[in-house]
């Protein structure tokens, strides 16, 4: 008896786990571009301190989620006190809350569209072949030089240009064809 | 001028202007033609895109992990504390978690902490017992096995359930002290969270119980701003409603009244039974007070409605209170001091002394109106004796042995029930709280 509910026990513990990681998934995928983008674009904070700030708002809201009740306007508003927290860290004024009639950090058009416009590159990215797809990536996103990739893959420089040309010429296409197609869908996300 | 570039060029010389045979001539195009300069732009801005994170899906594996763990140790907490689900208090004081190290994970922190915030209201002491594990344990747990975040965020969360239960014990300078410890851990989040404005709302409630209007008023505009902004309404309405509740022990009937209609929409909007019952009884009672007798049954009808169907047992009695009022004020005395001295009883059999004691001097309000004298200090006694059974060795028996001493030799009067109805009310949360007697000019 005492291995049987030893054995449900662990079961409940891992479905848990499982059902827990599909819920981060869900939601980070959701919510963290556009954190990041009004940290950037509303408040004007660069990139990599957006990121930390995304991470401890995420952290924040993970630690005890059930505290959370509408989970959109809690992660819009804590950007917001955040940022606001991040740009006054060396002021003599500390306002905790984001005050006033209208949330600075509300999206607007354009801020939802460039979220929109991020959702749309990553399913066009998921459509190119794994190749263009290692290849794009250590160039553009981890920053590797041309030389660096060539000579890890035993090729020329010039090769790994032409390919990241090819690439991106690729995805562009994709791109252009989803964002007549279905950019709509997309935006439900949001 | 030539012909356009091809976009194969543009998207070359983009990369890299090298990889282009004419470089000087692919510029100086470039120069006069909007249509290829555009083209370039948009392949630059392309390019951003690409190293753009949030289009690869970049995921944060740390908050991945994080978040699968703290799903399987609430799991885990859930089985270790299951045996303390219906056991007494005692059980839990006796097991002395924190000494032991199978207890010294952030789940069982979080769990402890949310069956603090579940007793808080029904056995308060229990709920400190609680919190007090919660943050003996949290105390315990190590930044290199959580974030740091992580753990501020569960140390302030057991502060606050302590300063919760203790200010539901009445020991407000402790729950200040708790508030204060809370606050501190909340400090150290990258931002203001809802642990902030829970905050805000327990010191308002001190300072409500103080009587110190002015400043819960501040607090608990604040506090529901900052609700507001984190799209938390429960809590935005909770701190409404306390406002609400200020005017309304102020007299200022209409804006609470105002207030609570507002409240009673959001419950209306939402479909929220427990606040359209709440705020039709509030609405229903500052209704009586300011004479609109007819809206005031209409709301304190609804409430009774709200309530059975709740089986809020304990609110139906209150209800009937407000409805013994409104009787009252129609002129249906008789009738109205039946139904109050059923509240009366109500109250007593729910073990609820200080609603029974304030009930039955508001009882002996009316009947002093109706020049019905004799019947009020063996109302009273009775009173006395629900409170001596319950234990409550209070100022609140000095109260109405004073109050029952004023009926028998003919002092008794409308201000003087006011003034023990509210020493009442408030010696329910502070124990300690001494009885005086109103001061000559309150009784005029």
């Amino acid at each position: 008896m005492a291995v049987a509910s030893a054995a449900v026990a662990a079961r409940a513990r891992a479905d848990a786990r499982d059902s827990a990681a599909l819920d981060f998934e869900t939601t980070y995928a959701a919510y963290a571009p556009l954190l990041r983008k009004i940290a950037m674009r509303k408040f004007g904070i660069p990139r990599g301190d957006a990121e930390a700030l995304v991470h401890d708002v995420f952290t924040t809201y993970l630690a005890n989620p059930s505290n959370v009740r509408n989970v959109r306007p809690y992660l819009i508003g804590a950007i917001c006190n955040a940022a606001r927290q991040h740009l006054r860290r060396d002021a003599t004024e500390k306002q905790l809350f984001c005050e006033g009639p209208v949330c600075a950090a509300t999206p607007d058009e354009e801020l939802v569209e460039s979220v929109i416009r991020s959702i749309t590159i990553r399913s066009t990215l998921a459509q190119l072949g794994p190749s263009c797809q290692e290849t794009l990536r250590r160039f553009y996103l981890t920053g590797e030089s041309a030389p660096a990739i060539a000579e890890s893959r035993q090729t020329t420089a010039n090769y790994i240009l032409r390919l990241l040309n090819y690439c991106r010429n690729r995805a562009r296409a994709i791109y252009v064809a989803m964002s007549r197609g279905g950019a709509r869908d997309v935006s439900s996300h949001q | 001028m030539s012909p356009h570039i091809s976009e194969d060029v543009i998207g070359r010389y983009a990369l890299d202007p090298r990889l282009v045979y004419d470089v000087e001539a692919v510029e100086a195009h470039l120069r006069d033609c909007d249509d290829c300069r555009r083209s370039l732009e948009e392949i630059r801005e392309f390019d951003n895109d690409l190293a753009d994170g949030d289009a690869w899906g970049v995921r944060d594996d740390n908050l991945a992990t994080f978040s699968a763990e703290r799903a399987e140790e609430d799991a885990e907490a859930q089985e270790l504390l299951a045996e303390f689900d219906d056991a007494p208090s005692t059980a839990f004081v006796w097991a002395d978690l924190p000494s032991n190290r199978d207890y010294y994970t952030g789940g069982v922190v979080r769990a402890l902490s949310k069956r603090a915030h579940e007793m808080a209201d029904r056995d308060p002491r229990y709920a400190l017992e609680l919190a007090d594990a919660a943050i003996s344990i949290a105390q315990r747990l190590s930044e290199d096995e959580y974030p740091a975040m992580a753990l501020h965020e569960w140390r302030g969360e057991a502060w606050k359930e302590k300063a919760s239960a203790l200010f539901c014990l009445g020991r407000f300078a402790e729950t200040l002290q708790a508030v204060d410890r809370a606050e501190a851990e909340y400090n150290q989040l990258s931002h203001a969270g809802v642990g902030h404005v829970a905050v805000l709302y327990i010191r308002a409630s001190v300072l409500y119980e103080q009587e110190d209007y002015d400043e819960a008023s501040r607090l608990l505009d604040r506090s529901a701003a900052a609700a507001l902004h984190l799209g938390e309404i429960d809590r935005y309405m909770a701190a409404l409603h306390m406002i609400g509740s200020i005017h309304y022990d102020k007299r200022e009937f209409s804006e609470a009244a105002a207030l609570f209609a507002t409240i009673l929409r959001f419950g209306e909007r939402e479909n929220l039974p427990v606040w359209i019952a709440r705020e039709c009884l509030t609405l229903g009672s500052c209704y009586v007070d300011l004479g609109e007798l007819q809206e005031a049954r209409r709301h304190l009808e609804m409430a009774l409605l709200q309530f059975t169907a709740l089986r809020f047992d304990t609110e139906i009695a209150r209800t009937q209170w407000a409805l013994a009022l409104l009787m009252f004020a129609e002129g249906r005395r008789v009738q109205a001091i039946q139904t109050l001295r059923q509240s009366v009883a109500d109250f007593s059999r729910f073990q609820m002394p200080t609603d029974a004691a304030i009930a039955a001097v508001q009882l002996a309000e009316m009947l002093h109106t109706m020049g019905r004298n004799r019947d009020i200090p063996q109302l009273l006694a009775g009173v006395v004796q629900t409170f001596t059974q319950a234990g409550k060795l209070t100022g609140a028996l000095t109260a109405l042995a004073y109050l029952k001493e004023a009926a028998i030799s003919g002092r008794f009067s409308k201000p003087l029930t006011t003034h023990v109805r509210r020493y009442l009310s408030r010696v329910d949360h502070q124990p300690a709280l001494l009885f005086a007697p109103p001061p000559p000019d309150e009784l005029v």
